[in-house]
């Protein structure tokens, strides 16, 4: 038998997932700002071949990569507090902050490495000849000529970012995703449920996808 | 008396040796042609005298900038480089910058200007080389020809004790060479003081003080247009000039 698609219920349940926005987006915010930082920082590290630290950043991208995020998140949420008891005053929503933070910025990082390494050499050899020390070249004519190459592939982390915030709730972060789940599981609407959070999430995208296309208008300018 | 003086300058690429022990002086305002085939060290010469590349051994003092090659370090460089400027073969303008905020940007940046009289030189440097009207211009916009002006207006801005010039015409299409060089001969007027890489042999006879031959990383010969272009000593100057000219 198939029941059909209550409509009330989903209507019901849209402000009710909206109204738990605010922590999944703040999330999001705060991962953001923490992994482009962290990824802008392991992108010179590797640019400019630090000795020592450059070799961390390869140690700390790869594991970053090379394992799975819930497992990450579990590991600092759960695992590390049994080591270091002061960590067990850090909040389910900190940690998915820190963990989304730390294991994105090593996909950014290597956005901004190889965004880095594409632009011209003589860029970076005009700003010397004129006096600049190497930092301020970087700062000044290397990373916002870089920044436009790479908008695109860090906006595909970003809303890979925004979406995986849903894996809060496996720490019991109230968020949308949490949202939904306690909906569907106490009125067995499982279809109206997810398909409303589905599409929360794609409205999201949606507008994201939006503001890219306007940054990279603006970025693109001078080209 | 010498602006910049370099002693037993040497630099390999790998086990390749592209300098090989030159000593040059050069007097305050004058001009100096480098020629030579390609391959004989003369822009990597050039990118030595402000580290662009970095020399393994030799002396170089420009004005009252002092490093020697094998102990340098990064503060001293840059201190050098502020001695000089440097135009590119393939312009380098900054692609985030127009016209005017290309020159401007180093005089705001490093020597500390505030950008009102930034831009009130980089204005009048943007007249002199002939493209006030393109001040908002983004370099994508621009000719070669154009381009290079600016670049040449970015050197110029800098007020530099030495300027350097990497075949600054090379890249440029035929017909747009002329303005170039035109805008180099003001500064020669100027008695700035310039080196020049460049394989455009009537300019160096109109503007050089002294013509410079390299080949295989040394100075063969030197000294004015007529006696290196028409009473060339060595056989490998006689034999590069048989085939430029």
């Amino acid at each position: 038998m198939m029941n059909s698609f209550d409509f009330d219920f989903a209507a019901g349940l849209l402000p009710q997932l909206i109204s738990a926005l605010p922590a999944t987006l703040g999330m999001t915010a705060l991962a953001t700002l923490l992994a482009l930082t962290l990824g802008m920082l392991l992108a010179v590290v590797q640019v400019t071949r630090i000795r020592g630290l450059n070799q961390l950043a390869d140690i700390y991208i790869s594991f970053f990569r090379g394992t799975p995020l819930l497992v990450q998140l579990f590991l600092l949420y759960y695992g590390l507090p049994q080591v270091f008891p002061e960590l067990t005053t850090v909040t389910a929503f900190q940690a998915v902050i820190l963990g989304l933070g730390l294991h994105f910025a090593a996909y950014m990082a290597e956005i901004i490495r190889a965004a880095i390494i594409s632009v011209d050499r003589s860029q970076m050899e005009a700003a010397l000849s004129v006096g600049m020390s190497y930092g301020t070249a970087m700062r000044r004519i290397v990373l916002p000529q870089a920044s436009r190459i790479a908008l695109p592939g860090l906006m595909n982390t970003f809303i890979d970012l925004l979406k995986s915030t849903s894996l809060a709730f496996t720490l019991g972060v109230a968020e949308v995703m949490s949202r939904a789940q306690q909906e569907a599981a106490s009125s067995f609407n499982f279809l109206e449920s997810y398909l409303v959070l589905a599409l929360v999430y794609w409205a999201l995208v949606v507008v994201m996808t939006w503001v890219q296309k306007l940054t990279e208008k603006r970025l693109g300018e001078a080209y | 008396m010498a602006l910049l003086t370099i002693e037993n300058l040497h630099k390999s690429f790998a086990d390749q040796v592209v300098l090989d022990g030159i000593d040059l002086q050069v007097d305050e305002g004058e001009i100096v042609v480098v020629l030579g085939p390609s391959g004989s060290g003369k822009s990597t010469l050039l990118r030595c005298i402000n580290f662009l590349e970095q020399p393994e051994q030799g002396q170089i003092r420009v004005a009252s900038a002092s490093v020697d090659a094998a102990v340098a370090r990064n503060r001293d460089i840059q201190t050098l480089r502020r001695q000089t400027s440097f135009v590119f073969q393939n312009y380098a303008l900054f692609k985030n910058k127009t016209a005017l905020d290309n020159i401007t940007e180093a005089l705001t940046v490093v020597k500390g200007m505030s950008a009102k009289d930034a831009e009130e030189v980089g204005r009048k440097v943007l007249s002199s080389v002939g493209l006030a009207d393109r001040a908002d211009a983004w370099p994508s916009e621009l000719s070669g020809g154009q381009q290079q002006r600016i670049g040449i207006g970015r050197a110029m801005a800098l007020d530099a004790p030495l300027m350097l010039f990497d075949e600054p015409t090379s890249a440029l299409d035929p017909e747009k060479v002329h303005e170039v060089l035109e805008l180099m001969k003001v500064l020669a007027r100027q008695k700035r003081t310039m080196i020049v890489v460049t394989h455009e042999i009537p300019f160096a006879r109109e503007v050089a003080d002294r013509i410079i031959f390299m080949d295989g990383g040394k100075v063969i010969e030197q000294g004015t247009p007529e006696e290196v272009l028409d009473n060339p000593q060595d056989e490998r100057t006689r034999a590069f000039l048989r085939q430029v000219l």
